[in-house]
């Protein structure tokens, strides 16, 4: 079974972020936008929740620090405690530029794998692309065709009065996982 | 879009209470401790020299901060250049009272100033100290005094002048006349922060060193100074002032207060950790005068300045959060007046000699009324003069290139 | 969402009246056409340097340290100072793309991907070094710690030999790996939506490989969100992670008494001349990337400026901090510290010193005025006095500092064997390599970036908003505002 979308294409974020929201407040629900670039305020304009990716960064962090310093207080206090200078065994200002890195590395390589998993990246993921210029130079608003079968025209006839250049409708195989779906 | 228009402040009758009974309760509790304690003249001077050493420094460091905004081509901060630049307009005042301070004070500030002490053939003779007597001599601590001062002095009113002038009419040529008056003007601070840092600060312990010591200085007091920004943005903006003024400002004062308390951190760190790593005596003596005799405020100075801001500053909502922002800010200028009290008392205190009726050496005196009443005074006069500068002239510079960048600012 | 407003004021940093569909095009373009004959004469060049350097390495391995030219008091010489100055040139990515984005400057989109690269390649250079040095290199797993059996004395003790966590060089095994790590993911995130970019103009076999390199990226909106997030955020880790590496590296010298290095300025000096090596390490390589491959449009002479200007400042700054050290020196009273400084500017390596002091600190004021800022010649000439003058502050630095111990018995000459100097610039060769490699098949500028700020930094809409402002200010008699200043203050 073949999946049919709906595109409007721009050709400036401008009219892209005042047609979302036109068409939003019009009540259509948008299947999704794809851009070229991360456009500034879409977010609120499209609707789409806060990502947590940043508190997750913060709990990978967190468990970083602790797990440095408590691994270094252990090896040095209990498994195999070792003189170092004349340095007491618990010596905290040295293990804090360890701490820290252990810290940095945590959460970032945390951050980065939480990252490539909620947004379906890898070296295997080949998705269906909807439209190729939407990594050059056009603005894509989506409409989900499953939807809005009966109302292509009038979706045609609102895109193009707000300035889109093109309105195409692709038939894929795969079904798109729409914005909402997305931050599930 | 919205056109910048001016805006006028006219100093409020509670800024002016505010003032006046801070200075005046201040005053008494200062008189107070000075009565307690004529006969122990470091502990005065040490507090008036590091109290108002801090708030000058305060408006030394705001200046820095406009200038290197200018020079670095930042657009969002317009709206709030006045305030800093009003913030300078203390430091003639802090200078003025240095002098005085020094010439009344600094025998019992600095230990090397002392008769004999590079006389070998007095009993008080310091080899080390007579070793640095190029450096540490009254003759040059006094020219270096009077040249930083007015150096600082003359470019602030250089600065403020130009930004003022910028309100006659749209004109570009003053736009970089202002970019080389803050080249000029961060030449000299980078170079004259180190070494009056060094002829000020650092020869309060005569025996005692620290490479790093005069950037450690100038973090500290560059904190003080962001929080103080942050502060007087709140105060003004929710009286109604600097209406174009949003939370994205807010943000952004809020990230550079976090990043600096960051950096203040790494500092702190990494001078202590060196010093504690190498264990020589002659350097490791500063921290062993401060965690055995100010061991709790010496603490409270590293929680104040790095543990709460960084945690409570680390969420964006925080930064953006004028009530969280003021907390963390209003601590931050306690916090680090208290650093700059530490680095001044425990040396000249230390030095100094005294002995209570037991015979027991003292070595730290504790927080006491005149800790209290003298910077509670200064914050009370600082805000006056600030205040006062700042309703000479239009809040908003309208004729910077910059300032609907900073209308529009969006983070 | 009221519209963003940027001042005509500011220089343009991207030329040459484009659009989105031309930036596209100009920038990769250079990654579909096939590899040139020059390409290909270069790449063997720079390809024949690294295998002499990969083949000095192997015979190190073989024969044994002995083949360097250490002696008794120098036992750290090129091999260290090489690694720093790998790893001061590594900062300059990380820099342009952390902090200049929290310092709000546009102009670092257009050398931040070529900057990042950079950085790794000079991470993988600058960490050869410490395992070279290690004599035997097989065993260098032993650094990280990790349960192991190697000091069980029997079956009942179970106990692991663990590296030693106080020491210096132990902390610079993970900052080194944590910076590698972090900037490569850094780097590689962000390089995804232009891969794809790549991948939607290709077919065939190469268009297979970018979808694979691209990870099959779509551009979605909730996929932008959560780039944006997580650029911010290693952005934000990135900062005080590269502050904190050279700082390390910079304890691996502090923590120790040795007379020139025992100095507390040494953190922040380090990351400064850290900053101040790696700009002109990719001025070096920019100011002939944007000639050859056409980039004249988006590495503009602003950007070169800019360059400059950080330059100018961290050089600066490593200038205060030379002359603090020397000020110190002398104020310590300490005999030993003012003979290490005395020994480097009159000993016998004070070629060395006043190398480091033309190069670095009398040299880079030309800067101050704004016709050697932006002149390309002036700035690739400084560029290279720059790193020429890096290398030989770590010289100075380290061997220095080592070749006069307490015991003046053991005071010798340090002269490096052709072994070194194979391997130093045999490394050269990899990292010049790796950069050709990265530039023909990766997008070189960051096309994504550059397209977001095409409308606040492109020449035709800042010419544009100029003639939009004058005219403003026409309507409005000329002075807009005019008597807003006023002297007194009751009015």
């Amino acid at each position: 079974m073949a999946y049919r979308y709906l595109l409007g294409l721009f050709d400036d974020e401008v009219p892209l972020l005042d047609a979302v929201g036109k068409l939003r407040h019009d009540g259509w629900h948008i299947h999704d936008v794809l851009t070229p670039f991360p456009v500034h305020g879409l977010d609120p304009v499209l609707g789409l929740k806060e990502t947590r990716l940043h508190t997750a960064g913060f709990v990978f962090g967190a468990t970083g620090t602790a797990f440095a310093l408590l691994a270094m207080t252990y090896i040095s206090t209990v498994d195999w405690p070792n003189v170092f200078g004349g340095k007491p065994y618990f010596s905290l200002p040295a293990f804090i530029p360890i701490a820290f890195e252990v810290t940095v590395l945590f959460a970032s390589v945390g951050m980065v794998i939480t990252y490539y998993l909620r947004n379906r990246l890898s070296v295997f993921a080949h998705p269906e692309i909807l439209e190729p210029r939407t990594s050059n130079d056009r603005f894509a608003i989506v409409f989900d065709l499953g939807k809005y079968n009966d109302d292509a025209g009038k979706l045609e006839e609102a895109l193009l009065r707000m300035g889109a250049v093109e309105v195409k409708v692709r038939e894929m195989n795969q079904r798109q996982r729409s914005h909402n779906e997305q931050s599930a | 879009m919205i056109k910048p228009f001016p805006e006028y402040y006219k100093l409020s009758p509670s800024v002016k209470t505010f003032s006046f009974v801070t200075i005046g309760v201040g005053l008494v509790f200062f008189i107070i401790g000075v009565l307690l304690n004529l006969h122990y003249p470091a502990r005065i001077w040490s507090v008036l020299f590091s109290t108002n050493l801090y708030f000058t420094l305060i408006g030394l460091a705001a200046i820095f901060w406009v200038t290197s905004q200018t020079i670095g081509y930042n657009g969002w901060f317009i709206l709030l250049k006045r305030i800093p630049e009003a913030m300078g307009s203390f430091v003639k005042w802090g200078a003025l009272l240095m002098i005085v301070i020094l010439a009344l004070g600094s025998h019992s500030i600095y230990h090397w100033m002392h008769e004999g002490i590079t006389n070998p053939a007095s009993p008080d003779y310091d080899a080390l100290i007579a070793g640095k007597k190029p450096f540490l001599n009254q003759g040059f601590f006094w020219i270096a005094t009077i040249v930083y001062l007015g150096l600082w002095v003359g470019l602030i009113y250089l600065v403020r002048k130009n930004s003022l002038e910028s309100d006659k009419a749209w004109d570009l040529a003053n736009y970089r006349r202002s970019k080389v008056i803050s080249m000029f003007f961060l030449v000299v601070f980078a170079v004259s922060t180190s070494t009056a840092i060094w002829h000020w600060l650092m020869s309060v312990d005569p025996h005692w060193l620290s490479t790093l010591y005069g950037w450690y200085c100038f973090i500290s007091m560059f904190v003080g100074s962001l929080s103080t920004i942050a502060l007087i943005t709140i105060y003004l903006k929710e009286n109604g002032h600097l209406k174009l003024v949003n939370d994205s400002h807010i943000h952004d004062l809020g990230k550079w207060v976090f990043a600096f308390s960051v950096a203040w951190t790494y500092l702190w760190f990494s001078q202590f950790m060196l010093i504690w790593y190498g264990n020589i005596p002659e350097e490791t003596l500063y921290y062993r005068n401060r965690f055995e005799s100010y061991q709790i405020l010496y603490w409270l100075t590293f929680f104040i300045n790095f543990v709460l801001p960084l945690l409570v500053l680390m969420t964006a909502g925080n930064k953006r959060n004028p009530n969280v922002l003021r907390f963390v800010a209003i601590l931050l200028v306690f916090g680090h007046w208290l650093d700059y009290y530490l680095m001044v008392t425990p040396g000249a205190v230390g030095n100094a000699g005294y002995y209570d009726a037991n015979g027991q050496a003292i070595t730290n005196f504790g927080i006491g009324f005149m800790e209290l009443g003298l910077p509670t005074a200064y914050l009370g006069f600082f805000v006056y003069v600030v205040f006062t500068a700042l309703s000479k002239s239009s809040l908003v510079p309208i004729n910077h290139p910059f300032v609907k960048e900073s209308i529009t600012h969006q983070t | 969402m009221s519209h963003q407003y940027y001042s005509p004021v500011r220089d343009p940093l991207i030329l040459g009246n484009k659009t989105y569909a031309q930036i596209t095009e100009d920038i990769s373009s250079q990654a579909e056409r096939g590899p040139t004959l020059r390409f290909m004469l270069a790449i063997t060049f720079t390809g024949l340097i690294a295998l002499m350097g990969v083949l000095a390495i192997l015979y190190t391995i073989w024969k044994g340290i002995g083949v360097w030219g250490e002696n008794k008091t120098v036992g750290w010489a090129w091999d260290i100072t090489n690694f720093v100055w790998w790893v001061g040139i590594g900062h300059a990515g990380t820099l342009i793309s952390a902090i200049l984005l929290l310092f709000r400057q546009r102009w670092r989109t257009g050398v931040n991907r070529a900057a990042e690269a950079m950085t790794i390649f000079a991470v993988i250079c600058a960490g050869l070094f410490p395992m070279i040095h290690m004599g035997r290199i097989w065993d260098a797993f032993f650094i990280f710690p990790y349960p192991n059996s190697r000091a069980a004395e029997g079956f009942i003790d179970w106990r692991s030999l663990w590296p030693n966590f106080n020491s210096p060089l132990l902390w610079d095994v993970f900052a080194i790996s944590t910076y590698f790590t972090v900037s490569l993911l850094f780097w590689y995130t962000g390089l995804l939506p232009d891969l794809a970019t790549i991948r939607d103009r290709t077919k065939g076999i190469k268009q297979k490989i970018y979808a694979s390199l691209s990870f099959g990226w779509r551009g979605t909106a909730k996929q932008w969100q959560r780039f944006e997030s997580i650029s911010l955020v290693l952005a934000g880790l990135a900062t005080p992670l590269v502050l904190s590496v050279h700082s390390v590296v910079s304890f691996d010298f502090a923590t120790s008494v040795i007379p020139g290095w025992h100095t507390t300025i040494f953190p922040p000096y380090f990351v400064s001349g850290a900053i101040f090596s790696g700009f002109a390490m990719v001025l070096t390589l920019m100011l002939v990337a944007r000639v050859v491959m056409k980039l004249e449009d988006y590495i503009t002479i602003n950007h070169i400026e800019s360059m400059n200007k950080v330059i100018l400042l961290t050089g600066s700054i490593v200038g205060i901090a030379y002359l603090t050290e020397l000020f110190m020196a002398w104020y310590s009273g300490n005999l030993y510290e003012q003979y290490a400084f005395m020994n480097r500017a009159t000993g016998p390596y004070w070629w060395s010193y006043a190398a480091m002091m033309t190069c670095n600190v009398i040299s880079p004021q030309i800067f101050w005025f704004k016709g050697a800022r932006r002149n390309v010649v002036i700035t690739f000439i400084m560029s290279i006095f720059i790193n020429i003058g890096m290398w030989f502050e770590r010289f100075v630095i380290i061997v220095t500092s080592l070749h006069r111990d307490y015991i003046p018995s053991s005071w010798l000459y340090y002269t490096p064997t052709w072994v070194e100097v194979a391997i130093f610039v045999g490394t050269i060769g990899i990292f010049m390599t790796l950069f050709l490699l990265f530039a023909k098949y990766f997008p070189v500028v960051a096309i994504a970036e550059v397209k977001s700020i095409l409308k606040s930094s492109g020449d035709q809409y800042i010419a544009a908003q100029a003639k939009e402002d004058a005219e403003e200010r026409n309507e409005q008699g000329g002075a807009a505002f005019a008597g807003a200043y006023r002297k007194d203050k009751d009015q």
